[in-house]
């Protein structure tokens, strides 16, 4: 009995690993425009272009523009040590070389943002996120674990449409914010007061992204089908401290004042210069500019709506 | 914190370096340097001697034409303080120092 069952349960393992191969092989290619940005996913883990089609389906097109970013998502053996590993590349240059499966999504995510900084000339690009409410674009700008991501989904569940959660896209010519709206990436810390804000975050699909530790994709559109804001003009400027105990508050500060910050998180004011000075000049003339200390996301959503409104700076 | 005491000749003339490009926001200013493509943020004292640095006002007109925005502030002190603040656009290349003219 054993003898029989034995080659039999070798001939399934068997029949399923030449699956698996033939899967390999041929890899899956999809192509996507999110916002502005054009992007090609080649992956030969199934997962993984299930999982980034998952988010961007919406997004999807059937032909690839001549622009676009083209990610690749290959399993290779080290020929040293006959581990697998997971390399991400961008058009033929490597980016990055994985372990484990479970980090891959969030480091595609990461290469697009990368291609995005790089390779997206016609945006000026504040790192920041941008959410908009009655049509009335607001940039939350900042340095990273200010809590820009969780506050913009705190806003999300407020009701408020969704831009982005890592650039602001500003058009030189119009001055107004184009939405790149990809997955929001939420760091462990911040799932349990978003799950209280009733927001769905899938946990069981929980990723690790480096030094950002465990992460969860919030997908938007789970959120509600018309999250997604059109394009609109900045109306006013949130520099975010997030700091969990303190009681949120909301404190004015200059327009001038801010336009340096909203320099200093450009990603490629040195490729506008001068002419890029002025558009954020123009873009703040027109905007409240305020620093929130946020903490509870209610109260802090609460405070940001009545600066929005004007009541309280 | 107390200024750092700057010595400059009473007879220089601060004019604004031509190539700086100057934004007004609300009564302060960002300005860009193209030379350096550096951006600089002037609070509403610093862009105050910023306007004044005209190439034709000696430092200490300057100095005592900026005062008379600031009555209430001791006068040894606020000097002290808007000649750092000079010094410091001086520093920063957005102010040169111009020439005396012969009559």
């Amino acid at each position: 009995m054993t003898q029989i069952s034995i080659p039999s349960t070798l001939g399934l393992a068997r029949e399923r690993t030449h699956i698996h191969a033939r899967a390999a092989d041929r890899g899956v290619t999809r192509h996507y425009r999110i916002g502005p940005v054009p992007v090609s996913l080649y992956s030969e883990l199934p997962g993984i272009a299930h999982d980034f089609h998952r988010f961007y389906e919406p997004y999807q097109v059937f032909a690839p523009a001549v622009d676009s970013f083209r990610i690749e998502v290959r399993p290779q053996r080290s020929w040293r040590s006959l581990r697998r590993y997971i390399h991400i590349r961008t058009n033929g240059r490597e980016q990055c070389v994985l372990r484990s499966e479970k980090s891959v999504l969030p480091f595609v995510e990461w290469t697009m943002n990368a291609l995005v900084a790089r390779f997206l000339p016609g945006y000026l690009q504040i790192h920041a996120a941008t959410m908009s409410l009655d049509g009335q674009g607001v940039i939350l700008a900042g340095a990273p674990g200010q809590g820009k991501s969780t506050l913009a989904a705190g806003l999300l569940a407020r009701g408020w449409s969704y831009l982005s959660d890592e650039f602001a896209l500003i058009h030189p010519d119009t001055r107004l914010l184009e939405p790149y709206p990809k997955a929001l990436c939420i760091k462990s810390g911040s799932f349990a007061p978003l799950l209280k804000l009733g927001l769905p975050l899938d946990l069981d699909r929980v990723m690790h992204k480096g030094s950002k530790g465990p992460v969860s994709l919030l997908d938007p559109l789970a959120v509600r089908p018309d999250a997604v804001s059109s394009t609109c003009p900045v109306r006013m400027i949130v520099f975010p401290q997030y700091c969990p105990d303190a009681e949120p508050a909301v404190e004015g500060i200059s327009r001038a004042q801010a336009v340096f910050e909203l320099v200093r998180a450009s990603f490629n004011f040195t490729k506008f210069r001068g002419p890029g000075l002025e558009v954020l000049v123009e873009t703040v003339r027109h905007a409240r500019c305020v620093r929130v200390r946020s903490g509870d996301l209610n109260r802090t959503g609460e405070l940001i709506e009545q600066a929005l409104r004007g009541e309280t700076i | 914190m107390e200024a750092e005491t700057v010595q400059f000749d009473p007879n220089a003339l601060p004019v604004r370096r031509a190539s700086v490009c100057c934004h007004e926001l609300d009564g302060e200013a960002v300005l860009y340097d193209p030379a350096h493509h550096a951006v600089h943020y002037l609070n509403a004292t610093a862009y105050l001697i910023w306007q004044h640095c005209d190439g034709h006002t000696k430092v200490p007109a300057l100095l005592n034409k900026v005062a008379a925005h600031f009555a209430d502030v001791e006068t040894d002190t606020l000097i002290r303080e808007l000649e750092a603040a000079l010094d410091r656009l001086v520093r920063n290349g957005l102010v040169d120092w111009g020439q005396l003219r012969a009559a």
